[in-house]
């Protein structure tokens, strides 16, 4: 049985894409498929679970027909220049390959150099095939390193007649300004909340017989208890409290920074209107720390007990944090 | 070939009549030159098309006709022609038939350790010049054909410091038969015994006139319909870059001659390029290239300026949080929002020079966190909510 998300796109196919046409970026996503013959690299990026994936799929398959649903996952191994051995997984078809290369971390250089030259040298063999070039889809292309991106730079214009590149991000901040430059930016917004309704109303009209309702995922309860707990007592002894619920969140691999935006917005919306500012600064400043930094912990437990002190001084009447 | 060795102008026009003639040989390379983005297809072909850098060019011209090159750094901000004047200038030094033996072009897509340095540029920089055989008097007229090689490292600011050193002594030791380009973003982060070296050439952003004439010649070439105003429009949008901008413009050329193109596909392939450009009735219009930019409508940005207006006696904190939850899930890129949202705050009249030092604060302390990827809705929100804070303080 397959997962409803995979359904989904044709749902979403049939339903929000023709009735809302979700916005300009969209229709642009579609105009490229026509003259994607003169088409540059692009860069899609969005909030996660826009669609950004959806799109690329379609216009694959626009590019080349059904011939990209076959696919398959290689495992290939990449040797850096200090002799270590990297394993590295591609999903690809005939026409078109995928890659993450953030998952090999610093490493990612070495794979992007290695695997889009020798794409880009070969040409495409396939006589019937629709199109000259392959497409080279890279996940996560916000993640990528400085190196990397660097190294895409030359590549995607020396070798655009055989390759082009769609890279995906959830926001351009993190790419070069070179990279930008030379591509297409294709903006995907998130849809509305009507439109996920009347998706999953379809959805579930189809699939699903019994509803029964769905409690909010336990990590999310587990935040709003410490949130409330902060805002009870603040002592060191609740601070220690707080600590173990945070590292049991991180243990159960809650990413931080997820933790810290939804502790952030649960404090916020309890507080007096004049300390909200400084609550979204503070935790802006952790955050910022969290990704910088090396132990998450410390920062977490950090954006506690500056919270406890702009709130205690608050209580006590003095506005100067 | 003394005589005609000066006579500059004339080889450069000898040479694009045969570059031009050359791309006419085949409907392969027709079809591969359809496909090329537009970038590639308008680099310049020698020095005279560069566009701006005028002093640059000429000093380049200058040693074109002496025929003797210093080593070489070219710095300056992205798509400001480095990489393609170097490409022009080598080009037209040596031509089509000593190219391949005479330039090494590597770039950051290349391997280049410190193990590379020491191995393939080294190699390179020390093998004897092959003799040009073969080649008759006409050819010699066009190109002088200089006798040194020059190795190109592009993108030089991403190569390690060590690898940078390693290229010390190489550069004096084979500097009577190589010469070094190196190209740059960042002259900084070239250490300092290469850059001295090396003469330096800074290449400055365009200026609005020249990256205008060479958008329009393009969009001649191109047949497109422009909208008025629409030059203006990609040069701002582009902000100095001139391959961002010319992206721009083919993206949005695809964009308004879409159905066309479709409609041609089932005919001859030739007679679609053209089509695609004559009929492509479609124009194209200032709101797509902003579109096309990622350019956040002056709308929502309006919105959120009056969301940061002092209003009463509560906290803007409500209306501010409301637009940047939805500008977030609407996808529009935090760096676009404070690009623009700093030039509406900065040039504002209505504020107090005192605050906008303190917001000008907020935007760098914001930007810095942006560029170290530390989550956009929450720096957003605070950017915001800080500056509303600012504002009401007056």
């Amino acid at each position: 049985m397959a997962l409803l998300v995979d359904k989904s796109p044709s749902i979403i196919g049939e339903t929000s894409l023709s009735l809302t046409t979700l916005a300009v970026a969209n229709i642009r996503g579609i105009d490229y498929r026509h003259k994607a013959a003169t088409s540059p690299h692009l860069l899609v990026y969005g909030p996660s679970g826009a669609g950004k994936k959806t799109r690329i799929i379609a216009t694959l398959k626009e590019l080349y027909g059904p011939g990209v649903e076959k696919i398959k996952i290689d495992a290939r191994v990449f040797q850096t220049t200090s002799n270590r051995k990297l394993e590295f997984n591609i999903v690809s078809s005939v026409y078109h390959l995928e890659i993450t290369p953030a998952d090999v971390g610093n490493y990612d250089r070495v794979v992007v150099q290695e695997l889009l030259k020798e794409v880009a040298q070969t040409q495409q063999v396939d006589l019937a095939a629709k199109q000259r070039f392959k497409v080279v889809v890279i996940n996560e292309a916000d993640h990528l390193t400085r190196d990397a991106q660097a190294a895409l730079r030359r590549t995607m214009e020396k070798y655009s007649p055989n390759l082009r590149l769609i890279l995906l991000a959830n926001s351009t901040s993190n790419i070069i300004a070179p990279i930008r430059s030379r591509t297409l930016l294709v903006r995907v917004a998130a849809p509305t909340e009507e439109e996920i309704c009347s998706v999953l109303r379809i959805a579930a009209k189809r699939e699903v017989n019994d509803m029964t309702p769905i409690p909010p995922p336990d990590w999310e309860a587990l935040i709003s208890i410490t949130a409330d707990e902060i805002l009870a007592e603040r002592s060191p002894a609740r601070l220690l409290q707080v600590r173990a619920r945070l590292y049991d969140l991180l243990t159960h691999c809650i990413p931080p920074t997820t933790v810290l935006k939804t502790l952030t917005f649960m404090l916020v919306a309890k507080v007096d209107d004049a300390l909200k500012p400084e609550v979204i600064k503070w935790s802006a400043f952790y955050e910022h720390r969290i990704k910088l930094g090396s132990k998450v912990i410390f920062h977490l437990e950090a954006f506690v007990a500056k919270f406890m002190r702009i709130y205690e001084s608050f209580l006590m009447g003095m506005m100067d944090f | 070939m003394a005589a005609t060795f000066f006579n500059n102008k004339a080889r450069a026009a000898a040479a694009a009549t045969s570059s031009s003639s050359k791309t006419k040989a085949g409907d392969n390379k027709e079809e591969s030159n359809r496909m090329q983005p537009w970038v590639e297809k308008y680099r310049p072909k020698s020095l005279d098309d560069v566009a701006a850098q005028d002093h640059t060019t000429k000093v380049l011209q200058r040693t074109l006709q002496a025929s003797n090159l210093p080593h070489m750094l070219f710095y300056g901000p992205p798509g400001t022609g480095k990489t393609s004047t170097i490409l022009a200038l080598a080009k037209s030094l040596f031509g089509p038939a000593l190219y391949r033996s005479r330039i090494l072009e590597l770039n950051a897509s290349d391997e280049r350790g410190i193990g590379i340095v020491r191995d393939k540029v080294k190699n390179f920089a020390r093998a004897q010049l092959s003799q040009p055989n073969g080649l008759d008097a006409e050819y010699r007229a066009k190109y002088p054909c200089p006798p040194f090689k020059i190795i190109i490292l592009d993108e030089a600011d991403s190569m390690t410091q060590d690898a940078q050193s390693a290229l010390r002594r190489t550069m004096e030791q084979y500097s009577r038969i190589t010469r070094f380009c190196l190209v740059c973003n960042y002259v900084t982060r070239i250490i300092e015994p290469l850059a001295s070296r090396c003469s330096k050439f800074r290449f400055k952003s365009l200026d609005n006139s020249a990256a205008g004439d060479r958008l329009s010649e393009i969009a001649r070439a191109e047949n497109l319909n422009l909208e008025d105003g629409v030059v203006d429009t990609l040069i701002r949008c582009g902000e100095g870059d001139l391959r961002r901008a010319i992206t721009y413009m083919q993206s949005a050329a695809r964009l308004v001659g879409a159905t066309q193109a479709a409609a041609a596909k089932d005919g001859d392939d030739d007679q679609e390029m053209t089509d695609a450009g004559a009929t492509g009735s479609g124009t194209i219009t200032i709101r797509s290239i902003e579109e096309i930019a990622g350019v956040i409508p002056d709308n929502i940005v309006d919105q959120i300026v009056n969301a940061m207006q002092p209003k009463g006696s509560g906290s803007a904190y409500e209306a501010v949080s409301r637009v940047i939850t939805d500008l977030v899930a609407d996808g529009w890129s935090a760096t676009q929002l404070i690009g623009q949202l700093y030039r509406r705050v900065v040039f504002n009249e209505g504020i107090p020079d005192r605050q906008k030092n303190k917001i000008v604060l907020a935007f760098s302390e914001i930007d810095k966190r942006l560029v170290d990827g530390a989550d956009e809705h929450l720096s957003v929100l605070d950017l915001t909510l800080r500056i509303a804070g600012i504002l009401r303080e007056a």
